[in-house]
């Protein structure tokens, strides 16, 4: 029975999955696109089935560092173990309706506002990146720069209040030389993602199945 | 009823066309026929990296992101390629005898990540350094995966990262910037233009859009699989052929974009 | 940023090596200010907005717009101006503009669970208060999983995927669906977008003919340029700057006019800085008394 624990069983079940699915995208034969739903869904529903597995990695990862006392990371993990009780458990009432007071009120006041401080966060790094990495050290960076600030001068009003030239050569390098690297990068990919797909069907490429 | 669907026949026959290339290529591989690769700058920057962590005693921190999916949606392959980036610095790791650290943001995930370190540092022969901790789930929720990812990465004060996969645009700046502020060298990848243009303001290496795809087939360091990359070339130069081809014919005025949409 | 000299600094180098924190306090400083004194500068309007408006201007009272809100309330800096300026053109503009003639709203979230929040807070109040009524004027079927092969599998079959609506509803008891099977019965469809959303769309439904808008975050943009330029997406509101256009076009100027003046404050700080650490560098690189390495 060592077969079974091979690595073939695993590659050869990928192969027959992703080609049904492939070819059902092309084909209008009803069956063939019936068994690549199928197939889709009952990967929805696994990867729903390892969320387990995650709930188990990061209690086991928190309450390690809790009782190891890690240093730094300790007080964090008390508040996650807390919050994350309290979240599940209330969610378990009113399921349905998503209505329990506890859980609407964790959601609203500690999710929902930390969710979008994270969003605002952005900004500042934004500023931090551009002042630190935005330097003509070559002929290549100061194409970047220069690129950079008609773009920023073009999105901002004040770059049209400045000169009304700013937004014309703003467009002019997201509407041109920006559209086609974009362009090259995404055929590029395509490409690329056919082939690794290729390479994954094939059996080459076994990283999913732990190499 | 055609038995292909309209609008799609097109895209498959293109698609016929690069799998018949890739395996011709892989093929040719096989009976000995590699074509040289040039390496990528990225995958020296991991060996790099990887020594600093050795020299500074601090653990290497790799992700691959969240990216909107987990691997069995359309994200996988990026997870894919990560995860075989993720491989090759577990292996150096070992060697060195740095702590490689993996924060996932699906679960799916966690045996997939488990298994490529545990594999990789059992094939050095220290099999007794891999530590549970060394593959964590963080969350499925994108914002809540970047912040544990940024404060874990702070609080361990990593020596490198790799952010390797699937990564948002708005992820890639917000798991980037700290690791600039704590001094950790950062090596990034994703296809994902926007990303792209995020990654290179912080990290020290990029793997541009395809080239992450390569990424994963230099980490397999099977020639075998770097032979696709000529498959790859192949397709491209029909494909710029055919620019200059539709370009004159569009000029002359016939409608060869219509051919693209059957 | 590794161990730093004993040496006392030039101000050339301070200027070059300035704490990060600082920007941040100058980044606070040059947003709250224009909320306190607003600058007043006139917005132009781009391409990309007009052709969105004009898009949905043009489109017969009946037609089906299929909404996808694929974002969720930490994107609401961004797209939230955008949403809000097109649910007042939907419910209230539109009608106005054609002798009381309503477009059918099918809404859903394919990107993103928390859209159903979004819908909550920003879709169906505006709805209900233009009165629209729901099941004849709009439908709203939740989040759907499954990303771009749910979307992928929704064009060519919607009854299949939209079964129900959110509040359980069997599609074909649902007015406004009625007819509605697969993409040639859709107009276009709009996607408020914090996740990659429109790429599907435009591969799956422009890819079919159907015209797809967005109302994206901002580093999307340049990718959605692309798609823009090509024909594939008919129309861009591009963050608050979008937001803000639209909201002038709609003629209820919101909180994306009100944030515009920040976006030109905030870009000219960066510019600043960005001057003053090439002063730094170029001080330290040329002038002789400045102890270059």
């Amino acid at each position: 029975m060592s077969w079974i624990r091979g690595k073939d069983v695993p590659v050869g079940i990928v192969f027959i999955c992703g080609l049904i699915v492939t070819v059902a995208y092309f084909i209008n034969v009803p069956a063939v696109v019936g068994v690549s739903e199928a197939i889709q869904t009952w990967a929805v529903v696994i990867a729903g089935f390892a969320i387990g597995l995650g709930v188990v990695n990061m209690v086991v990862f928190h309450s390690d560092s809790i009782r190891k006392r890690a240093s730094g990371q300790w007080p964090y993990s008390v508040v996650f173990l807390v919050i994350f009780v309290a979240q599940t458990v209330s969610g378990f009432f009113d399921l349905a309706a998503l209505k329990n007071p506890v859980y609407v009120w964790l959601y609203s006041n500690i999710f929902s506002p930390l969710a979008e401080a994270m969003y605002a966060i952005l900004g500042f790094f934004i500023v931090s990146a551009a002042y630190r990495a935005m330097r003509v050290r070559n002929i290549e960076t100061a194409f970047v720069l220069v690129s950079g600030l008609l773009v920023m001068l073009t999105n901002a009003p004040i770059g049209a209040a400045i000169w009304e030239g700013f937004p014309i050569l703003g467009k002019w390098i997201l509407d041109v030389p920006t559209t086609a690297g974009n362009r090259a990068i995404f055929i590029g990919t395509g490409i690329g993602t056919i082939l690794l797909g290729l390479r994954i069907l094939l059996g080459y490429e076994r990283g999913y199945i732990g190499g | 009823m055609s038995i292909l669907v309209p609008g799609r026949i097109t895209g498959l026959v293109v698609m016929a066309i690069i799998v018949v290339l890739g395996i011709w290529a892989l093929e040719r591989a096989k009976r000995g026929k590699v074509r040289a690769v040039r390496e990528l700058a990225g995958m020296a920057g991991l060996r790099i990296a990887a020594g600093r962590c050795a020299e500074m005693g601090r653990p290497f921190f790799h992700t691959t992101g969240h990216g909107g999916g987990g691997l069995y949606t359309a994200r996988g392959p990026q997870h894919m390629a990560g995860i075989a980036i993720l491989g090759y610095i577990a292996r150096l790791c070992a060697k060195l005898g740095v702590k490689a650290v993996s924060l996932t943001a699906f679960p799916e995930l966690i045996p997939v990540t488990e298994d490529t370190i545990r594999m990789a540092y059992l094939g050095e022969g220290k099999a007794d350094q891999v530590k549970p901790d060394m593959v964590r789930f963080l969350s499925s929720y994108a914002l809540a995966f970047k912040q544990g990812y940024i404060g874990q990465l702070t609080r361990e004060k990593a020596g490198a990262a790799s952010l390797c996969g699937a990564i948002w645009p708005s992820d890639a700046l917000h798991m980037s910037e700290p690791g600039v502020i704590i001094g950790a060298m950062q090596i990034g990848g994703a296809i994902d233009t926007d990303t792209l243009s995020m990654l290179a303001l912080t990290c020290d290496y990029v793997f541009l859009g395809e080239e992450l795809y390569a990424a994963g087939a230099f980490a397999s360091e099977n020639p075998t699989q770097l032979s696709v990359m000529f498959a790859s070339d192949i397709v491209k130069i029909g494909l710029v052929l055919l620019m200059i081809f539709g370009f004159i014919l569009s000029s002359a005025g016939v409608k060869i974009a219509q051919l693209f949409t059957i | 940023m590794g161990t730093e000299s004993k040496k006392p600094r030039s101000v050339w180098e301070r200027l070059e090596h300035m704490d990060p924190r600082i920007s941040y306090w100058l980044l606070i400083f040059v947003i709250v200010v224009p909320f306190l004194r607003p600058l007043g500068l006139p917005i132009s309007i781009s391409k990309e907005t007009q052709s969105f408006y004009n898009t949905l201007d043009a489109l017969r009272p009946g037609s089906v717009v299929l909404f996808d809100i694929s974002s969720g309330p930490a994107a609401y800096g961004e797209i939230g101006p955008g949403s809000i300026a097109m649910m007042e053109y939907v419910t209230v503009v539109y009608p106005g503009r054609h002798e009381g003639g309503r477009l059918r709203i099918a809404i859903v979230s394919g990107g993103e669970a928390e859209g159903a929040i979004m819908y909550e807070a920003y879709a169906r109040p505006r709805l209900e208060k233009a009165g629209f009524q729901y099941g004849a004027d709009y439908a709203w079927f939740g989040f759907i999983a499954g990303g771009e092969t749910m979307v992928a599998r929704l064009a060519d079959s919607i009854p299949s995927l939209l079964r129900n609506d959110f509040f359980g509803t069997t599609i074909d008891k649902l007015p406004v669906m009625k007819g509605v099977s697969n993409y040639k019965d859709v107009s276009v469809v709009i996607v408020w977008d914090s996740v990659d959303a429109t790429a599907w769309y435009v591969r799956h439904w422009g890819a079919k003919g159907v015209r797809v808008g967005t109302v994206c975050v901002a580093v999307e943009i340049p990718a959605y340029i692309t798609f823009y330029r090509s024909g594939e997406v008919f129309g861009i509101i591009g963050s608050s700057r979008g937001g803000a256009e639209l909201e002038l076009l709609v003629g209820k100027p919101g909180v994306g006019v009100a944030t515009t003046d920040t976006l030109s404050t905030s870009h000219l700080l960066v510019i600043i800085l960005i001057i003053v650490v090439h002063i730094g560098l170029l001080a330290r690189k040329y002038l002789p008394s400045t102890g270059k390495r």
